[in-house]
């Protein structure tokens, strides 16, 4: 068997490496009966719809999509990319770690865009900040007429706006001059990606209200996933526990480097206090309903759903924690 | 993985003359057949959508549109007139007011080969008149006209960054300074040429008085780089939506303020332009499918490792490629050139350490060339139709000045700061 | 009867490449106005807008494949001349140009195969805009469909040009000649 494995990102970002877990445990623990070729910087697809038509054709056999992506699709599944929904690490991957909720979502994914399986929701570059260029954001408040570079995706422009910011969709690679000249005034994204693009040399505020966890979701040729024996889909998805592993342990890793390279280029980062990010969580209340209002019934039966999975997580975290204080 | 034997298909195509976007599209097509990968072929087509689904791309049919604004609208004449008042005194000073007017219009549009045509057809009759060699006209102009997709804006420069997802601000302003010494060298060259025509007399020393009328007439249209200039690194648009302003800026003047032209006229340049911008969009369509059968066939990494084999000297690199580079543009235009082979090429050199912006601009300005060298280059042919100098005999012609412009493209190849430093110091990468 | 057929095929073909490449330059306005509109609303209004960016590139991809057949009943597709220039006077070169034609149709009936089998997973939406993606992936099938028709009309025509080789020139060329006169 041969698995061609596209993606968007450069050499050295996490999700090349985290392929080369995936690569590396597929290949030694299959015995050279699966292969895997990687390509990367968006060689043969350049953004997310065209690399999941070709996963949809049957091309390509695993591909990183975001949620957002996702939502074009299926829109219940938006509802896990509402603002301030995840408290932490620990419990977001607790949540994705649960195969029965998980196996629920691909169901629904496979219906709605075809031979997409959903094989995982792992970290894409940690906690979304809003890091700024002139101003030190502290409140909603202090983000009224800044202008935010935030991709085109619905959830995301809506949030920025109840913010009180404005939206500005700029081409990625656009980014860099964008802050640099001033076109935009901050962006939203993780710490990690701020450092990897230099954008530390425009931006000197970070607020670290952590309003996404921005799970990347990667999805694998249906077809030629049931076509293994069961032996190496075994294969398949340990490997892919694997890269799991490393993708959500990149983040953490990096985090301080990439802070203490902020702070060396001037960056000031700043923890919002408990009253502080609770200001900013209800000003992106309406984002919610927004999401109510276009993603129907079933998008309300997902979004108790995800927050009962939430709340499950959290008292199995707080069970651990009562064993360990008593 | 398929064989690269499509390229050899592909060169074939070309030679039978058959059309670039054709050749493209149905050589890799042939391979993914023949390797029974024929499921590939939705990657193909996928990016025949897709390629073009970039708002990169937008700059293209805006600055085309803004070109033609400015070339018919009777704005070369005072592009030209302000070039005589301020070189024509000097020896060779006609051949100057073609380099520098050659200059300025690289500034104002996106193309070489609209350049060629609008100064050639009011510069070249008019050196005739006063002894040029028609043949030494006619070369020069080509020489000069190419700097129209190596001086912000080009056409070329964003044809790259789309390709290799860099950043189109940051190459506009790479592109300055290497123009500006490719001006300086045919200046040079030009200088050193005149002295096999002696017949040829210098023009008075223009008054103060048509020096300040010819820079009065000239003024708006020159404003144009620094809008488009300004604009990107003021922070108040980006590439592309500079070019969108820039084609609001060339219609104003044009119609409104020096009545050039009329509503309906520029009207009407909004459904050629399109025609126009649809041949080359569709090719930058159809190459993106080319370029992801190259990456399928592993030929770059096959051919980072022959280099690698010969050298890992990121000089030795650079001479070599940009010998393989002027041979390229020897037989294929800029764009087309470009799509092909920058995605080959480019990550090789980025391997070797070489910046990605610096390596464009090399790229740009040696392909940029090509379209002044035998025996297939747009430029040439239109210098060829304007001056009716058969091609063999500006071939021969144009060779001292495209000696020296080769050796500027080592030249900023070897001293990068010479490309990223301005970007760098502007702060834009 | 070549003669013919190539004329009956241009009586269709010249009014749709006209009226498309007419359209297409409303497109072309409309997409400038839309890009000064995301400007003048982001840097002067200071409101941003979010479907503008989207819609232009939409816009330039419907401009692009509305263009094919005028462009290529204009002969406007760039290709390497300068060896079948040499070749003009001669039967090699039609016998090229007939192959030149019958590539394209070719790779237009495998591009329109698989761009219907694209169109097919358009039912996601777009990025911005509330439209599922087949209202834009059905353009390119459409107007290489029609794009065929301008081949098969030059296809004709070099078959006419090979068989009757010097004795009158083909519409095209005819056409050609009347635009450079
Ligand atoms: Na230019
Ligand atoms: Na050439």
């Amino acid at each position: 068997y041969k698995l061609t494995v596209p993606h968007v990102s450069n050499l050295d970002s996490y999700n090349h490496q985290s392929l080369l877990v995936f690569k590396n445990y597929v290949e030694s623990r299959s015995n050279g009966a699966i292969e895997v070729d990687i390509y990367p910087s968006g060689q043969l697809c350049s953004n997310a719809k065209e690399c999941l038509a070709g996963i949809q054709a049957g091309m390509f056999d695993y591909f990183q999509t975001t949620i957002a992506e996702l939502a074009n699709y299926w829109q219940p599944i938006g509802a896990f990319d509402l603002p301030y929904m995840l408290p932490n690490d620990r419990v977001a991957e607790c949540v994705y770690d649960n195969e029965k909720f998980l196996g629920d979502v691909r169901e629904n994914v496979l219906k709605t865009a075809p031979n997409s399986r959903l094989m995982m929701v792992s970290n894409s570059g940690g906690w979304r900040n809003i890091a700024t260029t002139k101003k030190q954001v502290k409140s909603p408040d202090d983000l009224k007429g800044l202008k935010l570079r935030t991709v085109p995706a619905k959830i995301q422009q809506q949030l920025v706006k109840e913010l009180g910011a404005s939206p500005t969709p700029i081409a990625w690679p656009e980014v860099y001059t964008a802050l640099s000249t001033g076109v935009v005034d901050g962006t939203k994204n993780g710490i990690v990606d701020i450092v990897q693009n230099r954008f530390q040399e425009s931006l000197d505020y970070i607020i670290l209200d952590g309003h996404a966890y921005m799970g990347g979701a990667w999805v694998f040729n249906d077809k030629k996933f049931k076509s293994f024996p069961n032996e190496l889909k075994q294969v398949i998805v340990d490997a892919i526990a694997a890269q799991n592993q490393y993708l959500r342990s990149y983040p953490k890793h990096r985090e301080y480097t990439a802070y203490e390279e902020f702070k060396k280029a001037n960056g000031t980062i700043y923890s919002p206090s408990a009253a502080e990010k609770a200001a900013f969580q209800t000003a992106a209340a309406p984002v919610r309903d927004y999401f109510l209002d276009t993603a129907g019934k079933q998008g309300e039966e997902w979004l108790n759903r995800f927050e009962a999975e939430i709340s499950n997580c959290e008292a199995q975290i707080q069970a651990d924690y009562d064993i360990q204080f008593n | 993985m398929i064989s690269p034997i499509f390229l050899g298909y592909f060169l074939i195509f070309l030679l039978i003359g058959v059309p670039v976007l054709f050749a493209l599209g149905l050589s890799p097509i042939i391979t993914f057949f023949m390797d029974d990968q024929a499921l590939f072929i939705n990657m193909l087509y996928q990016r025949l959508y897709s390629g073009l689904d970039n708002f990169l791309l937008l700059a293209l049919p805006f600055f085309m549109l803004a070109g033609e604004c400015m070339s018919s609208g009777g704005i070369t004449p005072r592009i030209v007139a302000f070039a005589q008042t301020r070189v024509q005194h000097m020896r060779g000073g006609l051949g100057h007011v073609v380099i520098i007017a050659a200059t300025m219009f690289g500034a104002l549009t996106g193309s070489s080969v609209a350049a060629t045509s609008a100064i050639g057809n009011m510069l070249i009759p008019e050196m005739k008149k006063y002894k040029y060699d028609p043949a030494y006209a006619a070369a020069l102009t080509a020489a000069a006209t190419v700097l129209g997709t190596i001086i912000p804006p080009s056409g070329i420069m964003l044809i790259y960054a789309f390709v290799m997802n860099t950043s189109v601000a940051a190459m506009f302003i790479a592109g300055i300074v290497p123009g500006l010494i490719f001006c300086m060298g045919l200046m040079v060259v030009n200088r050193f040429q005149i002295r096999h025509y002696p017949d040829i007399q210098p023009f008075e020393r223009a008054s103060k008085e048509e020096r300040r009328k010819s820079l009065k007439m000239a003024i708006l249209p020159l404003m144009t780089p620094v809008i488009i200039l300004g604009g990107i690194y003021g922070g108040i648009f980006t590439p592309t939506e500079a070019a969108a302003v820039a084609v609001l800026y060339a219609i104003i003047l044009s119609v409104y303020v020096l009545k050039v032209s009329t509503v309906k006229q520029t009207y009407a340049l909004f459904a050629k332009v399109s025609v126009n911008a649809a041949a080359i969009l569709i090719i930058v369509a159809a190459a993106s499918g080319f370029a992801s059968a190259i990456s399928f066939s592993g030929i770059s990494d096959s051919i980072a490792v022959f280099l690698n084999g010969i050298t890992d000297n990121p000089y030795m690199l650079f001479f070599i490629i940009n010998i393989f580079l002027f041979v390229v543009g020897m037989f294929l235009d800029a764009g087309p050139a470009i799509l092909i082979f920058a995605p080959i090429i480019a990550p090789i050199m980025i391997n070797a350490g070489i910046d990605p912006t610096h390596f464009g601009v090399v790229m740009v300005c040696n392909l940029s060339i090509g379209l002044a060298t035998p025996p297939m280059g747009l430029v040439l042919f239109v210098a060829s139709g304007v001056s009716g100098v058969p091609l063999q005999h500006i071939s021969k012609a144009i060779i001292p000045f495209l000696l020296v412009e080769f050796l500027i493209i080592f030249l900023i190849s070897f001293f990068p700061q010479l490309v990223i430093g301005l970007p760098q110091l502007l702060g834009v990468m | 009867m070549l003669k013919g057929t190539e004329k009956a095929f241009n009586k269709v073909n010249a009014p749709i490449a006209n009226f498309s490449a007419k359209f297409s330059g409303i497109l072309l306005l409309v997409m400038t106005v839309l890009v000064l509109l995301q400007v003048g609303c982001r840097y002067i209004l200071n409101t941003p807008l979010s479907w503008t960016d989207e819609t232009s590139r939409f816009l330039m991809i419907y401009m692009t494949y509305l263009c094919l057949p005028i462009v290529y009943l204009r002969d406007q597709n760039i290709a390497m001349t300068f060896i079948t220039d040499k070749l003009k006077n001669t039967r090699i070169y039609h016998l090229f140009m007939i192959l030149a034609h019958v590539s394209a149709l070719a790779l237009f009936v495998i591009w329109i195969y698989f761009g219907w089998a694209f169109f097919k997973t358009g039912s996601v939406m777009a990025d911005s805009l509330p439209i599922p993606m087949y209202t834009i992936y059905i353009v390119p099938p459409v107007m290489l469909a029609l794009s065929c028709l301008t081949a098969i009309e030059k296809l004709i025509g070099s078959v006419h040009d090979l068989i009757h080789f010097a004795s009158e020139p083909s519409l095209s060329v005819a056409l050609e000649q009347d635009a450079t006169a």
